[in-house]
């Protein structure tokens, strides 16, 4: 595999990573801040996420930086926002076309970059905190994205259940914030926050693409190397959650045609990749235990999938479910789990989900934004592997180590939305 | 074997790709991507939900069928004699999938190894159609929650509905699922009906892309496709008037703020003239209200629209509409300042130097795109069915002059020609 990968530390708490493969036509640089996920600052930081990105002093409006990045060969500039464990995950990013795709010559991939750090080193400030225009539009727009969680019902009632799983934990906590607290921002303390951020926060830079990003790199390095630092390590990747001394059951009544079950196990192998392989075998692919039996030959649920929330020891499985059905969707699914306890799983059942895993890790490399977070999310782990590496890690995963594995998860929360008979009017 | 190959190529984006007629009638499309490790591979119908009234040389008069029936063929393909088509699939490593759209039904795989075994798979499977009442019968229950599942999806919803008042007849102001009631009406022996007419090579496509060999491809098309001859299939939809059906539809559901599409209905086109249209709506939209627009600002300024305001330029085989959507708190008054905006540039023109950006930017955007073998893959396909070539829309755009745009516009942007769909919060 003709992927390079260095990473090197320029400053107090921040990395730089650059993963060069020439295949790719594009470039794409991610700067990531790591902060402890608490109340207290996910609001804020997710706020500042969406105002750095609208605009800076050479393009102060969302409207001419958005030109700004159209000029570039249609640029894209991101932010997104995330949550690993007990931290939060802010990301501001841009990725372009390579230069010798410019058809008048240009240097795109330095310009874009120059733009970026721009937003990031240079927003626009009045009064002591960000302009106000451009705050106020994303304020009302991160409200609106709350709000509008209930629309995707089967998201509304992941983020349910898991809000009830680890309550009390820094998981917990919404990465958006909430409606109330991000109502009470005032600018001026969302900037003194930014400054703290800059200051305080873990931040990783990583570089992905088909390369000509020397010049790019050589920027981004001195703009980090004069910031005031005083970085705190206050979030770890890994905090495992501990099991309900009680089952947990929540229902809740909302209009939908059809109800939607969450159930949330904890526990689990110490080991991420016997974790992700259980729960594949379990319900990650098309032919899995969950997939085949109570999907397709029991027809109880319309969709069925298991998933592990790494770093906190917990497998989720979500479905969606008929209202009479939920008693024996419920049977179903944990007899499946059992199933794999109790050793009821065959070679070839390991060896397929192995071979779709084993694939699916293959193809991360062929898409510039999945091998940054990939890159990343293995930095965050504290383990970093080729992809030869990672083939070598799951295929020598034992029977033994899966039977293990679905052993020591036990239920700890079990959400249910179902219909309240409203009915939809026309 | 030896074949006739031809080698479309794009100097401007260094790319090319192979194109081969295949004694049993069927088109194959084959890109191959140095480098990458991941092959997608599409073997597609032009059959979609909104085909329902088909003929054939065999037959004497138009024919019509239930509605939804291509995505319920489609369930059940999946379905051989003696096994699940995704059991064969697991021995490979392959991620298998379909889909069905109002005008093509595609199955597909993505994979990173054992691209030849999982290809045999596909031409295999797609070629061996096995239902009998009792399967019917059974997929009418899990199709039936599909469409419940859908319904409480009010993005969906509201576009759905847009098209149910933009359209009067033609058969794409139907869900692609069907109706509960419209898939009551499907046996078996209608379902081998429709396939036996669109399921027919010549009908169909096959597009590979990612780091593959065209001759072993080729081989295991001698291999697996069984000739058909050609049937003469034609399909025809109701007359469909030039107006709206409806101006506004409202639907309450469970919703924060209320998602509303808007939907300016335009003259279909076919082929060449069809790109040529579509490519210059995408640069109107983009010019009236994309991002780097002063009108997009100013409602986001004024609070009405968010982040999620999208466009789009939706078009098939008798409808062309260009849609803009989103999330607002009123959007009657969205409506009302496009209606405004339209007009305005009707009288001032479109802003010349914002499209020069606007073409550079869609270079690099579709450039970008083609990192994705995905994409190279959808793109062939989609092309092939509308009767291009791949690289067309690109070229398309370099060429397009701002009189191109005027005349498209002065033609097609009809004020009293728009839709409004709403889903709002119970009240």
């Amino acid at each position: 595999m003709p992927v390079e990968y260095k990473r090197t530390v320029i400053g107090d708490g921040i990395g730089l990573s650059v993963i060069k493969d020439k295949k790719f036509k594009t470039n794409s640089v991610a700067i990531r801040f790591i902060d402890e996920l608490c109340e207290s600052k996910a609001a804020a930081n997710s706020l500042i996420s969406g105002v750095l990105v609208s605009s800076n002093e050479k393009y102060p409006s969302k409207k001419e930086l958005s030109k700004a990045l159209s000029s570039l060969y249609g640029a894209d500039i991101i932010s997104s926002k995330s949550k690993i464990a007990n931290g939060q995950i802010i990301t501001i990013g841009v990725s372009c076309i390579r230069d010798d795709y410019a058809i008048y010559g240009e240097k795109i991939t330095s310009e874009t970059v120059r733009l970026l750090l721009d937003c990031i080193f240079r927003p626009v400030i009045e009064d002591g905190g960000f302009a106000k225009k451009e705050f106020e539009i994303r304020k009302r727009e991160l409200v609106e994205d709350i709000e509008a969680l209930i629309n995707d019902k089967r998201g509304y009632a992941v983020d349910k259940t898991l809000k009830t799983a680890f309550e009390g934990e820094n998981f917990a906590v919404d990465v958006n914030g909430t409606v109330e607290s991000v109502s009470a921002l005032d600018i001026v303390g969302v900037y003194k926050r930014y400054k703290e951020l800059l200051k305080t926060a873990a931040i990783e830079i990583t570089f992905a693409g088909g390369g000509d990003f020397d010049e790019a790199i050589a920027l981004v390095t001195d703009a980090f190397a004069s910031i005031e630092r005083n970085y705190n390590d206050k979030w770890s990747f890994y905090d495992k959650s501990p099991l309900k001394p009680e089952l947990r059951k929540v229902t809740e009544q909302l209009d939908v045609n059809q109800s939607k079950m969450v159930m949330v196990y904890k526990g689990g192998s110490d080991d991420l990749y016997v974790n992700k392989l259980t729960s594949a075998i379990l319900g990650g692919t098309a032919f899995s235990k969950l997939f085949t039996n109570v999907r397709e030959k029991m027809s109880l649920c319309y969709y069925c999938a298991a998933r592990i929330i790494d770093g906190k020891g917990a497998l989720v499985i979500d479905s969606g479910v008929d209202r009479k059905n939920v008693g024996l969707a419920k049977e179903a699914i944990n007899k499946e789990l059992e199933k794999i306890a109790q050793g009821e799983i065959t070679d070839e059942e390991i060896a397929n989900t192995k071979l779709v895993m084993c694939g699916n890790n293959r193809s991360t490399y062929d898409y510039v934004n999945a091998l940054s977070s990939w890159y990343f999310t293995m930095f965050l782990r504290g383990e970093i592997y080729s992809y030869e590496q990672m083939m070598e890690k799951i295929n020598s995963i034992t029977k033994e180590e899966i039977i293990n594995c679905a052993e020591s998860y036990k239920l700890d929360t079990v959400y249910l939305l179902e219909n309240s008979d409203k009915g939809g009017n026309e | 074997m030896t074949r006739q190959k031809k080698i479309i190529r794009n100097e401007r984006l260094g790319e090319e790709y192979t194109y081969v007629k295949h004694p049993s009638g069927l088109d194959i499309y084959i890109w191959k991507k140095e480098g990458f490790s991941t092959t997608d591979a599409y073997f597609g119908t032009k059959y979609g939900s909104i085909n329902t009234r088909f003929k054939t040389k065999d037959d004497e008069d138009f024919v019509d069928v239930p509605e939804g029936i291509a995505h319920f063929l489609e369930h059940k393909l999946f379905e051989n004699e003696d096994c699940d088509v995704f059991d064969l699939y697991a021995k490979t490593g392959a991620n298998a999938n379909a889909y069905t759209s109002f005008d093509q039904t595609v199955y597909l795989f993505n994979c990173s190894d054992k691209y030849l075994e999982s290809l045999h798979i596909l031409l295999s499977f797609v070629q061996k159609p096995y239902f009998t009442q009792e399967t019917v019968d059974k997929e009418q229950g899990i199709i039936g929650q599909e469409i419940k599942m859908c319904q409480d999806s009010p993005d969906r919803e509201a576009y759905i509905k847009l098209l149910g008042c933009l359209y009067k007849n033609h058969p794409v102001k139907v869900d692609i699922a069907g109706t509960v009631e419209s898939i009551a009406k499907i046996d078996a022996d209608l379902l081998y009906r429709c396939y036996r007419t669109f399921y027919n090579l010549n009908n169909m496509a096959l597009c590979v892309a990612g780091n593959v060999d065209v001759d072993d491809i080729l081989k295991v098309c001698d291999e697996e496709l069984i000739p058909c001859s050609d049937m003469n299939l034609e399909t025809e939809f109701p007359d469909e008037p030039a107006e709206v059906a409806k101006k506004e539809t409202v639907k309450q559901m469970a919703v924060s703020t209320p998602i509303f599409y808007i939907g300016i209905k335009c003259p279909p086109k076919k082929g060449k003239e069809l790109l040529k249209a579509a490519v210059c709506c995408d640069f109107i939209m983009s010019l009236l209200m994309g991002q780097s627009s002063d009108f997009y600002n100013s409602l986001m300024a004024d609070g009405l629209i968010n982040s999620q305001f999208g466009t789009e330029v939706f078009y098939g085989d008798g409808y062309f509409t260009c849609i803009c959507g989103g999330e607002s708190k009123d959007p009657r008054k969205v409506m009302e300042r496009i209606k405004d905006e339209i007009e305005r540039v009707k009288r001032d023109g479109f802003d010349k130097e914002l499209f020069e950006i606007l073409k550079k930017s869609k270079y690099g955007v579709n450039l970008k795109a083609l990192e994705s073998s995905e994409t190279c893959t959808a793109m062939m396909l989609v092309a092939a069915f509308l009767g291009f070539e791949a690289f067309d829309e690109m070229e398309c755009i370099a060429n397009t002059t701002i009189d191109d745009l005027k005349k498209v516009f002065n033609e097609h942007f009809n004020t009293d020609n728009m839709s409004i769909s709403i889903v709002e919060p119970f009240s």
